[in-house]
């Protein structure tokens, strides 16, 4: 975390930095790393994004 | 009271947790509504009365009319809320489909502890449209270390029986809910709730004060108890949406919170009691005696009264509303302070969370997690970019990001249809020459060919010319099959070569830096337009250049190429010495030109597009300087384009449309900023252009900084931003401020008051 004159310097996207990252290892990435890469600009995978409500959950 | 906001306008409620019963069956000794300091229960009916749920559903209707709102969440609560009964919950129900499902979407819900919860309750529930969530703090061992029934008995095994009722009929299960204690084993837990196959799982701090903290082992305990579930989730895949989880890594991106315990989203939540008043959080009730009061009731008082009311207003303010300590704190955009009942302390709530040491340890864990190998944008170029400009190093980010979403295409084309010689070709040329590829991949159309191949529209065996163009300027030697239409194959950023006119794939061959295909003259190389040390593609052969709005030119002759270059070099000049602060951005993020068919004469036509970075396809204009107009205007959507790539900025599922003064049709919310980010570079261009170009230069400055500016406020006031998409349209506003009280001469304020004011009209504004 990058962290300047006491507040969070940067906000992550969820592109994964594939530059130093060979093209034969970039298809066995971790996690999914791949897809959530593609899903930022493929139209079929592309989902809405909501602002989302800050949910109320008390467990009761 | 607490800082909050007191001045803004009201913010409509859009939760709603309804008490369907005072009382419950179980007695938890954890429970915030029966065993701490407010004690109001005690005074409250059991059951809302027919009359009250009436009208809640009509307070309910009046608000949802009232402020336009598309979709609310309901939560049937307690105590607990099956002690209803069937009847009684399909009672309240059936009033709120009845009274309020005409004007939005209810999204219903109940939180129960399962105990009751049998078929008859789960066909009531399927039929009303009920989902259902269940607490269970996870294995035996650790929900019976507080959930018990009065006597002692233990309440697992029923819960278990409800979950499976729930994992039979999945479209009612909602998920599980979860209250830390740090004296269980986070692994067990974790692998109980697990288990159960829930949608979600929610884990809750229990809930304390600085005044009555709660029982910990040591400072960071129940962050280190987090900490252990996050690595279990992340390290199984995340199995399972954990919402506390999710929601520290969209805060990490500049999005919102997905639940009230951290994040800086405003509350918008209201509890109505069984009796009717209105109340502010349910979790309050542990801080002092009446505390969630408002003194409001359903049958006196609108929910507009409600949302006016100071303690509401308190857990509104963002970060403002924080305490010093938290306003200065690295994580505070991700925490947003905690749990508002969480930061009380002996009469104030101007404090940090009793979990702040906590909340700090796991957020810069699950940060330091996720973030590694993420492209970041610091702040500091988000702001240079929102102003308007954006040096040299913002739009080095935001191409290096590009790189890599290029990067990841064409690995998933080759995974899709993989060609083996030209993936052997790019694969050995990455190895050796990665500089090489990166150039190459670098052409805006790349991306524009690997979407539509990935989409069906385009053939992958396009990745062969790729490969040959790498092959070409690294001086590898290749053998590929490559794609070859109107005669020629194309190797991007390298030139054209004929091809035999048959078409379709074609061999070619690489040797010594030279491509040849069979009977083909030598290669004809990409034109070039250039000005001083700038150089760019004016591109008009790429095959997937037609991505634009508008038809591109044809292939030009050479006098066609050359009135370009003429009108580039005066453009670019004018750029460097007027335009100065957008030239280090345009300089690293501006590598290609496409010429585009003039429809009408006088129209200027220009464009961009959202997969082609780098490139702006426009028709030549009769003056240098709209050329440099153009570019300016054009470029703006460019690096708008890559920045929503990498962060969601606004809500895409937000269906409103909006006025836009520079279209006569409305927009969506993403087209209005697109819009209106392009319009403060023409604002500014206008703005300088005034000196050399009085006519019309006065008259366009005065229109489009007024109706940038509003535009502006249109997108500040819309509440369909990101967090981060507040921030940048902020610094949108900032950059235009000072412009609005330029001098302008009234001729020209009387034109552009005339010409805004025509739009409007003809907009029926």
């Amino acid at each position: 975390m990058n962290i300047a004159d006491g507040v969070s310097a940067e906000v992550a996207s969820e592109i994964s930095d594939l530059h130093d990252v060979r093209l034969t290892q970039i298809e066995t990435l971790r996690g999914g790393e791949l897809d959530a890469t593609l899903r930022r600009v493929l139209p079929f995978s592309a989902q809405g994004v909501r602002v989302p409500v800050a949910l109320f959950n008390s467990s009761i | 009271m607490d800082r909050g906001g007191q001045g803004a306008p009201i913010l409509p409620f859009r939760q709603y947790v309804i008490k369907a019963h005072s009382r419950c069956d179980l007695s938890c000794d954890h429970c915030y509504v029966y065993e701490h300091a407010d004690q109001s229960w005690a005074r409250r009916p059991r059951t809302l009365a027919p009359e009250t749920v009436t009208r809640i559903g009509e307070r309910i209707a009046e608000h949802v009319l009232r402020h336009g709102l598309d979709e609310i969440h309901v939560v049937l609560h307690g105590g607990e809320p099956l002690l209803a009964g069937p009847a009684g919950l399909a009672r309240i129900a059936t009033e709120l489909r009845r009274l309020v499902d005409r004007s939005c979407l209810i999204d219903l819900r109940v939180h129960t502890n399962g105990m009751l919860l049998d078929d008859r309750f789960c066909d009531l529930f399927a039929d009303l449209g009920i989902k259902v969530g269940v607490s269970l703090d996870g294995d035996r061992a650790a929900n019976d270390r507080h959930r018990r029934y009065a006597d002692g008995r233990s309440s697992h095994a029923q819960a278990l029986r409800a979950i499976e009722r729930l994992r039979r009929r999945p479209e009612l299960y909602a998920g599980l809910l979860c209250t830390v204690d740090v004296d269980n084993d986070p692994a067990a837990v974790y692998e109980a709730l697990v288990a159960l196959d829930p949608p979600r799982i929610d884990f809750l701090l229990p809930h304390a004060t600085w005044d009555v903290p709660p029982p910990r082992s040591s400072p960071t305990a129940y962050g280190d108890w987090l900490i252990t579930a996050f690595d279990l989730w992340n390290a199984g895949g995340r199995p399972v949406d954990v919402r506390l989880f999710d929601s520290i890594i969209r805060t990490t991106r500049g999005q919102a919170s997905r639940t009230e315990a951290i994040g800086l989203q405003p509350s918008d939540l209201v509890v109505i009691e069984t009796d009717g008043s209105y109340e502010l959080v349910d979790s309050l009730k542990v801080a002092y005696e009446g505390a969630p009061a408002t003194g409001l009731n359903v049958m006196s008082d609108s929910l507009d009264d409600v949302a006016a009311h100071p303690g509401v207003r308190a857990r509104q303010g963002r970060a403002e509303s924080l305490s010093a300590q938290c306003r200065a704190c690295p994580v505070m955009s991700s925490c947003g302070g905690g749990l508002y009942t969480h930061r009380y302390r002996s009469g104030s709530f101007d404090n940090p969370s009793v979990f702040c040491a906590d909340l700090f340890k796991l957020i810069v864990h699950v940060r330091e997690v996720t973030m590694t190998r993420a492209h970041t944008l610091p702040y500091a170029s988000l702001d240079a970019l929102a102003g308007g400009t954006g040096g040299a190093r913002d739009v080095a980010l935001l191409a290096g990001s590009q790189s890599s979403l290029r990067r990841a295409l064409i690995t998933a084309v080759n995974e899709r249809a993989g060609d083996e010689a030209a993936w052997e070709v790019l694969t050995r040329v990455d190895a050796e020459h990665g500089d090489v590829l990166d150039a190459v991949l670098a052409h805006p159309y790349i991306r524009a060919w690997a979407v539509a191949c990935l989409t069906g529209e385009a053939s992958s065996a396009y990745l062969g010319n790729i490969a040959a163009a790498a092959a070409v300027r690294s001086g590898l030697d290749a053998r590929v099959e490559v794609e070859t239409a109107g005669g020629v194959a194309y190797l991007p950023t390298v030139g054209t070569l004929e091809a035999p006119p048959s078409g379709g794939r074609q061999t070619l061959v690489v040797l010594d830096g030279r491509p040849k295909m069979a009977g083909s003259a030598a290669l004809v190389p990409v034109r070039r337009l250039t000005s001083g040390g700038f150089s760019i593609l004016l591109e008009d052969r790429d095959p997937y250049r037609d991505c634009h709005q508008w038809q591109p030119a044809p292939p030009l002759s050479d006098a066609e190429a050359d009135r370009w270059q003429a009108a580039f070099d005066e453009a670019w000049r004018l750029i460097e010495k007027e335009y100065e602060p957008y030239a280090p951005g345009l300089r690293t993020g501006l590598t290609t030109v496409v010429p585009l068919i003039s429809t009408e004469p006088g129209r200027e036509i220009s464009s961009t597009a959202r997969h082609a970075f780098g490139a702006v396809a426009a028709a030549l204009p009769a003056e240098p300087a709209i050329l440099a107009l153009l570019l300016l205007h054009e470029f703006q959507h460019v690096k708008l384009g890559a920045l929503l790539d990498m962060l969601d900025l606004c809500d895409t599922d937000d269906r409103r449309l909006f006025y836009a003064p520079w279209r006569d049709d409305p927009r969506p919310l993403e087209a209005l900023l697109q819009g209106t980010y392009a319009h403060l570079a023409v604002t500014d261009y206008w703005r300088t252009r005034r000196h050399a170009e009085p006519h019309p230069a006065q008259a366009q400055f005065a229109r489009w900084r007024v109706q940038t500016a509003e535009a502006i406020e249109t997108l500040a006031r819309s509440q369909a931003l990101t967090p981060v998409g507040e921030r940048f349209v902020a610094h949108m506003r900032d950059a235009i401020t000072p412009w609005l009280g330029e001098e302008v001469p009234e001729a020209a304020l009387l034109a552009a008051a005339r010409a805004t004011s025509d739009h409007h009209a003809a907009f029926g504004r």
